[in-house]
């Protein structure tokens, strides 16, 4: 037995020298671990994930991820009261809140091209917007510049548009491309008057509006009109850019003429009376049906386009236009300023962050092209190709494990990718930054009856069917509708209030009764001038003033 | 022991006749601490907060990581501003009205309804037929509301189950579009309720029902007494404590039934009439950032409550002679 016990010790000790061994190979990059919190309630990653893997090996960075599970403005309040801050946060649409609270570090000073090389080549493109109203930085965009990409063009629309299905305009024998609003509902009701039924033996639904009433994302049901009327979409402000006086109105003409014209669509049985009673779910899950044939959406909320291309029926896809009330007016479509900043998006570090200087180390690793080309591609020969021109594409099987929920849970960063700095547009090496990006991944995923619309009309991508617009047409401090307004003043209150008003409104200016719109409209307009509209203006003209003033002295500096 | 002895010989020389009934109860007393421990933590102590409510209250981060109180202190001070802001903004009258008018028919029907399965469940004489009945009817109580809420809009959309089931009827021609009628939400909204709740509610009935002497029942019998006559002479009376005593509990919630099906199932065509006091809050309230607001709303509704529950106290035990309090 003492021979037993003496072997067994010395096996102990030789784990234990093993051990220590280990340990001091390794000192360069110790472990840590960095506690972000998402301001968006996404879905964790698997235990297993691959990259948050490599990211833990290569970086020695450890990410505790907490999602937000229910309303913003509770968590955060409670957050903020509490005491308890994360090391990292995003700001996910709170960043005014974020800053007035005091909670996050600001980092003007912290960010130096010495330190930090890439990722003050990433801020340094507009290093001025990024700055708050009290002039200093507190968030890290999360797409703030293009690399190699002068005129930004890409291949995915992230735009808001009026979508047509395709099989529409195919089964039409390839019609026009609509230009025109009345144009465009000529096309559908042709279309169902031939076809009332889809593929599956359901009927049709024309026009499809998402009108949730206490959701943010039912602009569909508000806005279009703004972008029919020609004007600079503004969410109903009309500002004169010299003198920035502001005129709020949100009941205008081209607004008439849109919903009469909606109500005429209504009354012929194109416009889903469905709209109005369905919450945000429901809509999304009926757009990948296959039973609608147009509405106005933004892509970035249609998550479920691309499902009937999988159940084998692709002409049930969707195409964008950009439309207008009149003949030949020009419309503002593709609107560029998703990457004009203000200081108010993006992620940063909060004053609780136990390592700044570690945490920003990991944040310029991510900036470099390496670890943007594991994050948006993957591993390469695992997750995609190089072929001998060096251009990166996706094998077939690459390509299937993409839309696969669980294979992304364990092999995607995208948890990550939705906060950290992006690096758009393209690498040094030609290809895009991301595998949705590359023409040739995008165009090889899509059915041969596509390409086929595509080739009719002469377009490369799908996109193309909406006009674009040049881009640097608009000021630097457009659009006034994005401009902070103090929490619980008057001003925010009338916000809530004309959204109730249309929110009541609209559905039934939308489904009145035959002749019996005029009246409606001239009561809406009665009730909507029962607002206090003039706060509204003084607190966005007095948000304009300052936001001015501010640039102004970024400028002279 | 020593000690308890000493305490027992100084109370029973020298205590009150209220001291000497503490320290015969006292294990009793120290099991119910820790309850009353944790109704003042949860309970008591963030009442609080109802400072809120008079402020402009706006969080502010506070040092390196640590719950600061004063937070609560350093804040503008408006008095009774956020109760003007409630009680004269136009919708006030609106949403109390709904709130009101659906709390009071979801009460009224689901006491008739509950108590009217709890007798009709005592009077089945096939047990296994009984306990299936019972466990099918407070199923739905289990469900969450969104789950019920989305069967519920997927059966009364339009190609749903109910309008199909009506157009072969014959009662309808085209389908209704059920959800966007104004002056049914009430009613609709009762209806999920008795669905969701009845059952469960029938339990609390069914075990007053049991607890009635059956020997009264069979000297009812051999007096003659019919079926419904021993239900309405027996049953009835013999409950009717009970009911009261839940009728009362149940006022006292009356304002707080008012956000899960409006919020679901209500949109822009009812809002009219779905709109209730806690779906306001949410939008002028917590959703746009004023905390005041809701908080003052908070302390509208408690107050209403107690004056509602000591109100039909009162008037039970003028009338009926049962009090709860």
């Amino acid at each position: 037995m003492k021979t037993w016990s003496r072997i067994l010790s010395l096996v102990l000790c030789v784990a234990l020298c093993m051990g220590c061994v280990s340990a001091l190979a390794d000192t360069t990059l110790e472990p840590i671990t960095f506690k972000f919190f998402f301001g968006n309630s996404l879905q964790a990653p698997a235990e297993d994930n691959k990259i948050y893997k490599l990211i833990q090996d290569e970086l020695g960075v450890t990410l505790d991820m907490e999602f937000l599970v229910g309303s913003a403005t509770e968590k955060l309040g409670l957050m903020v009261v509490s005491g308890d801050y994360p090391d990292m946060m995003d700001a996910a649409g709170n960043g005014e809140y974020l800053i007035n609270s005091g909670i996050m570090m600001p980092l003007e000073t912290l960010v130096t091209p010495e330190a930090y090389p890439n990722l003050y080549e990433y801020m340094s493109l507009q290093w001025d917007q990024l700055k708050a109203s009290d002039g200093h930085i507190y968030f890290i965009p999360n797409d703030n510049r293009e690399y190699n990409n002068e005129d930004s063009h890409s291949v995915r629309f992230f735009d808001k548009g009026f979508w047509l299905c395709k099989d529409v305009l195919i089964k039409l024998g390839y019609p026009e491309i609509p230009t025109t609003l009345d144009e465009y509902f000529d096309l559908i009701e042709q279309y169902m008057a031939l076809y009332p039924t889809n593929a599956y033996g359901q009927k049709f639904v024309g026009f499809e509006i998402m009108s949730e009433a206490n959701n943010w994302r039912s602009f569909p049901l508000r806005e279009p009109w703004m972008y029919l009327s020609g004007e600079w979409v503004d969410g109903g402000y009309h500002v004169d850019y010299d003198t920035f006086e502001v005129k709020f109105d949100r009941t205008t003409d081209d607004a008439y003429r849109y919903y009469k014209k909606l109500n005429e669509e209504y009354l012929k049985g194109i416009v889903d009376p469905e709209s109005f009673v369905e919450n945000f779910s429901e809509y999304n899950a009926k757009t990948a049906t296959g039973t609608i044939l147009g509405m106005y959406d933004a892509s970035w909320q249609l998550w479920k386009l691309g499902n009937q291309r999988k159940l084998g029926h692709p002409e049930y896809e969707f195409i964008p236009l950009s439309l207008s009330l009149d003949e030949g007016e020009e419309v503002f479509f593709r609107n560029p300023v998703p990457l004009r900043q203000n200081g108010r998006d993006g992620m940063g570090l909060t004053i609780t962050c136990k390592d700044p200087a570690r945490a920003l180390q990991f944040l310029d690793a991510l900036c470099t092209e390496k670890w943007q080309k594991i994050l948006f591609w993957g591993i390469e020969g695992e997750d995609y190709m190089v072929d001998e021109n060096g251009l990166f594409y996706l094998t077939d099987e690459q390509l299937a494990q993409r839309s696969d929920e669980t294979w992304g849970s364990s092999n995607t960063a995208t948890q990550l990718t939705s906060a950290c700095p992006k690096h758009l547009g393209f690498y040094s090496d030609g290809n895009a930054y991301t595998w949705e990006e590359q023409l040739s991944v995008y165009n090889g995923n899509l059915a041969p009856i596509e390409l086929e619309l595509l080739d009719h009309y002469g377009k490369s991508v799908d996109h193309q069917f909406v006009a674009s617009n040049g881009y640097g047409i608009y000021p630097d401090i457009y659009p006034a509708k994005d401009l902070p307004l103090e929490d619980g003043s008057i001003a925010k209150i009338v916000k809530q209030e004309f959204w109730d008003l249309e929110s009541v409104w609209l559905p039934k200016l939308i489904m009145a009764e035959e002749g019996t719109y005029d009246t409606l409209w001239a009561e809406y307009v009665a009730e909507y001038s029962k607002l206090n509209t003039a706060a509204l203006e003084d607190a966005v003209h007095e948000a304009l003033v300052t936001k001015q003033a501010q640039l102004d002295a970024l400028k002279a500096k | 022991m020593r000690l308890s002895e000493t305490i027992q010989e100084r109370i029973a020389a020298r205590g009150s006749r209220r001291m000497k009934v503490v320290w015969n109860q006292r294990e009793l007393i120290l099991l119910t601490i820790p309850y009353i421990l944790f109704f003042v933590t949860f309970n008591y102590i963030p009442l609080l907060g109802w400072v809120m409510a008079f402020q402009n209250f706006r969080p502010k981060a506070t040092t390196k990581g640590t719950i600061d109180l004063s937070v609560f202190i350093n804040q503008k001070w408006v008095g009774l501003d956020n109760f003007k802001y409630l009680f004269s903004s136009e919708q006030f009258g609106r949403i109390m009205r709904n709130t009101f008018a659906m709390s009071v028919m979801n009460l009224i029907t689901s006491t008739i309804l509950s108590v009217t399965l709890a007798i009709l469940i005592n009077e089945m004489s096939a047990r296994r037929f009984k306990k299936a009945v019972q466990t099918i009817s407070y199923l739905p109580h289990f469900l969450s509301w969104i789950i019920a809420c989305s069967l519920i809009s997927n059966m009364l959309s339009l190609d749903g189950a109910i309008n199909r089931l009506l157009q072969n009827c014959g009662i309808i021609s085209s389908p209704v579009l059920w959800l966007g009628q104004p002056k049914l939400f009430w009613l609709l909204n009762t209806l999920i309720h008795a669905w969701k709740g009845t059952g469960w509610n029938s339990i609390m009935y069914l075990a007053a029902i049991s607890a009635i002497d059956p020997g009264i029942y069979e000297a009812a019998q051999i007096d003659g007494a019919g079926r419904w006559q021993r239900v309405k002479y027996i049953t009835l009376p013999g409950i009717s404590q009970t009911i009261l005593m839940l009728l009362i509990m149940n006022i006292g919630s009356l304002m707080n039934q008012g956000f899960d099906v409006q919020y679901l199932l209500g949109n822009g065509l009812t809002t009219a009439y779905a709109e209730t006091i806690d779906i306001y809050v949410l939008k002028y309230g917590v959703g746009i950032g004023n905390y005041s607001l809701a908080t003052a709303t908070g302390i509208f509704k408690s107050v209403l409550c107690i004056v509602l529950l000591f109100s039909a106290n009162r008037v039970s035990g003028k009338l009926f002679d049962e009090r709860l309090i």
